[in-house]
């Protein structure tokens, strides 16, 4: 009876076959009952993704790139933007800081929060523009020293490997909506990536991410990309810190803030619809390195 | 097309065609319809060859057309909602407990039908059933009909139009 349920016996079955045994229901005890339905779904699941590229290529050619469809589309395209890095370093008013998820997902690596620390950039740009030092007053309000420090740290070149899982990360990217480069290629020694996924809330944001993991060392850090329909997302959030100073960091026009709670480092930037957030336990100059490395 | 063109558009469409694939399944849960999805995203992408072929990021080009192609075709659901099951909601409105409302939906979808029945031809209500009932794709239309997928397109729009021509006159008439 064990063997029923093994993975491999499923994949022998047909599609019509797993499909009886779903609306039969299996004939096993409950707890069997419902890792072996799941098993068989996942089958189905796999199933109803294969395709056959050759056939499919052979069928576009005849029933879709042909000249009757010059200027048609089945389904209208939309707005397609373009990318272009100049585009993406703007970091004008609308600038904001995150956001509801992070802080669930900071939570799981944070350790102790000391200070809660509410970071509201709104109209930075033009309110410092016009002589109000918003910046100089955050800084006198969580600390006595706020450091401005833009360096031009030249990363480390990316490896084959990096360069691989950047590709794979920046293609999860893209299929949540967003066409820029804003995976990083760079990720530090003794880390792998371990799990690149999205998810999201329909309406309100999707997210490309990245969990890195140190085996020898028990740590991680993730990368979340989002890309918030609903502004809420986006105007205002909270991260949990110490009393150490937000470090500001500019790389390729994008500003990062840069935050520390105990031993988890986290940075972040927006430009008002996409997110960039690092964190996790690595060290600040790693993450400004990887922050160096987007869409590089 | 050149034919260095044609030679990058064979290698991208082969490289990209699963993953995408994959991800409109998962959007429309429905494998003909992300079939048609995503190869009239490929189509898009000849149009705009010049585009794709200098970009700095072809692949994530592909997936935003493809995401903005799967919001059109629910965008058309919804039009095509609004105008066939609306035109019964007069007619539903004095819906009582669940199982009547039940049997009241029932007898909606079966006035609409005979309605649709009466305006349209038979072989134009056999089309109506495959597109709009059995949500049959372009591509399975075509090969039914001996047309271009382009061609089921411009049929799909003619008989929204006359549908909802009619369908509002029959309305009129009846308040």
């Amino acid at each position: 009876m064990k063997e029923f349920y093994q993975d491999t016996c499923f994949e022998k079955l047909s599609t019509e076959q797993l499909e009886k045994m779903i609306d039969l229901g299996l004939e096993l005890p409950a707890r069997e009952n419902r890792k072996a339905l799941l098993r068989i779904l996942e089958v189905l699941e796999a199933r109803e993704c294969d395709v056959d590229v050759k056939k499919a290529w052979e069928e576009f050619q005849i029933y879709y790139n042909i000249p009757e469809g010059s200027g048609s589309e089945l389904y209208e395209t939309g707005e397609v933007p373009e990318v272009k890095e100049a585009e993406s370093a703007k970091t004008t008013e609308k600038s904001r800081v995150v956001s509801f998820p992070r802080l669930r997902a900071v939570g799981r690596v944070a350790v102790v929060a000391a200070i809660t620390f509410t970071l509201m950039i709104t109209t930075a740009v033009a309110a410092q523009a016009a002589g109000y030092d918003v910046f100089g007053t955050l800084g006198r309000w969580t600390d006595e020293t706020f450091r401005f420090e833009i360096t031009g740290a030249v990363p480390e070149e990316p490896t084959q490997e990096q360069i691989t899982h950047r590709n794979e990360f920046q293609q999860e990217i893209a299929s949540i909506g967003i066409a820029q480069n804003l995976a990083p290629s760079w990720y530090p020694e003794g880390f792998e990536p371990y799990a690149v996924k999205s998810e999201g809330i329909e309406g309100e944001f999707d997210t490309a991410w990245c969990e890195y993991r140190n085996k020898e060392e028990g740590t991680s850090y993730s990368v979340w990309v989002d890309l918030a329909y609903n502004p809420i997302w986006i105007e205002g959030g909270s991260f949990e810190k110490d009393d150490s100073p937000v470090e500001k960091y500019k790389s390729k026009g994008r500003l990062f803030y840069i935050m520390s709670n105990i031993d988890t480092i986290t940075a972040t930037w927006s430009n008002g619809k996409n997110v960039v957030t690092i964190a996790g336990q690595i060290t600040t100059d790693d993450i400004k390195q990887i922050i160096d490395s987007i869409g590089g | 097309m050149k034919p260095e063109q044609a030679q990058f558009l064979e290698r991208i469409y082969k490289a990209q065609f699963s993953i995408m694939f994959k991800h409109a399944v998962g959007k429309v849960q429905d494998r003909e319809i992300a079939m048609d999805i995503v190869q009239d995203t490929f189509h898009t992408a000849v149009e705009k060859i010049d585009i794709l072929m200098v970009h700095e990021n072809p692949e994530a080009w592909l997936m935003v057309v493809l995401n903005n192609k799967i919001m059109q075709y629910y965008d058309r659901k919804k039009e095509e909602y609004a105008l066939l099951i609306s035109t019964e909601e007069e007619a539903c409105k004095e819906l009582g407990e669940i199982d009547q409302q039940l049997k009241d939906i029932d007898e909606c979808k079966e006035n609409l039908l005979e309605k649709v029945k009466r305006i349209l031809t038979p072989e134009e209500y056999g089309f109506f059933e495959r597109f709009f009932i059995d949500n049959a794709s372009h591509l399975a239309l075509a090969k039914e009909y001996g047309i271009t997928v382009y061609g089921t397109k411009k049929r799909r729009e003619r008989m929204l139009a006359e549908l909802h021509k009619e369908l509002r006159k029959i309305e009129r008439e009846n308040d």
